[in-house]
């Protein structure tokens, strides 16, 4: 996710086209080397491919073959997530940390790619509703998109995806206590949580 | 050397085929056992990129995952048995004091 301003009328296809390369370009510093494929996968819509090239990001149409990484995620939840941004902002962070490293920085996701794990992400009250994601990294990602039997399953509520964004909740921490809650292979959700920790803030 | 995935295996495996055991020391216990792979696993894991940035409070805590991710593997099931079986207490204290891979290898070669 982006900390971003999305702007009004955004739709799922210009967030993609539009909004998210230009957010990239703004946030990821030019001396952030490293190129990585990624394959989006929104069901009943669209797929992309974004190639990020240091803080270039280039988004195309269609699905690249052996990305380093793929999500896929259902239409109507990716559009709840849109509609948040642009209405109530439930997810949005009430504020950014000063060292904010935006989630498409290669030097984030060079760490991500060692993990090879596919792993649903869900938030359990978003709307009363269960709204998740599933992903896959590493060798995991070579593979074709397949949502079914992730290695592991997190979950969390709205306002600790908030706290995880903000940078008030290292994503160890909420992993060890229990505010994310892991099924499945709980070893690969504290890989992929540490991969952020030498990007996330100092408290 | 192999590949962190195989090296458990590979060291305690493959180098340990060709021990020839101790005299009547006592063999390494399992817990003994556990605590010299966990070693190899350590030393290894510090040339681990995942590791480059993280404070020390969060390396212990990724040495942890890799070495529990670790015991998890056949291959080091497989190297435990064989280290009871066959190291012998003095290769054991050489591995354990052992300050890298390569040496704790050559200690049970």
């Amino acid at each position: 996710m982006f900390p971003i301003e999305v702007p009004p009328g955004t739709t799922l296809e210009s967030l993609f086209l539009d909004v998210l390369p230009k957010a990239h370009a703004q946030m990821v510093p030019p001396d952030a080397g490293g190129r990585f494929v990624a394959v989006q996968e929104v069901r009943g819509f669209a797929t992309y491919t974004l190639d990020i090239r240091g803080n270039v990001l280039t988004v195309t149409e269609g699905a690249a073959d052996k990305p380093d990484f793929w999500m896929t995620v259902a239409e109507a939840h990716a559009q709840l997530f849109l509609d948040d941004w642009m209405g109530p902002k439930k997810l949005a962070p009430k504020t950014f940390p000063k060292e904010l490293v935006a989630i498409s920085d290669p030097r984030i996701l060079k760490r991500l790619a060692m993990v090879s794990a596919k792993a649903e992400l869900a938030l359990v009250d978003l709307d009363g509703e269960r709204v998740g994601l599933v992903a896959a990294s590493g060798a995991a990602a070579k593979k074709a998109i397949d949502e079914d039997a992730p290695d592991v399953v997190l979950e969390a509520t709205a306002a600790t995806f908030v706290r995880l964004v903000e940078g008030t909740l290292p994503p160890e921490d909420a992993i060890a206590d229990g505010a994310v809650t892991v099924r499945g292979k709980k070893l690969l959700a504290m890989q992929y949580a540490l991969a952020f920790a030498p990007f996330y803030p100092r408290r | 050397m192999r590949p962190l995935a195989f090296s458990v295996a590979s060291a305690a495996t493959l180098a340990l085929a060709s021990l020839t055991q101790g005299g009547c020391q006592r063999k390494p216990s399992a817990e003994e056992c556990g605590q010299m792979l966990d070693r190899y696993v350590d030393m290894t894991a510090g040339q681990d990129p995942a590791f480059n940035g993280l404070s020390e409070e969060r390396a212990v805590l990724l040495r942890a995952v890799k070495r529990s991710q670790k015991r998890l593997e056949a291959s080091y099931t497989q190297a435990l048995g064989q280290c009871q079986r066959e190291v012998s207490r003095d290769e054991l204290e050489c591995a354990m004091k052992a300050p890298t891979p390569n040496d704790w290898e050559a200690c049970i070669d």
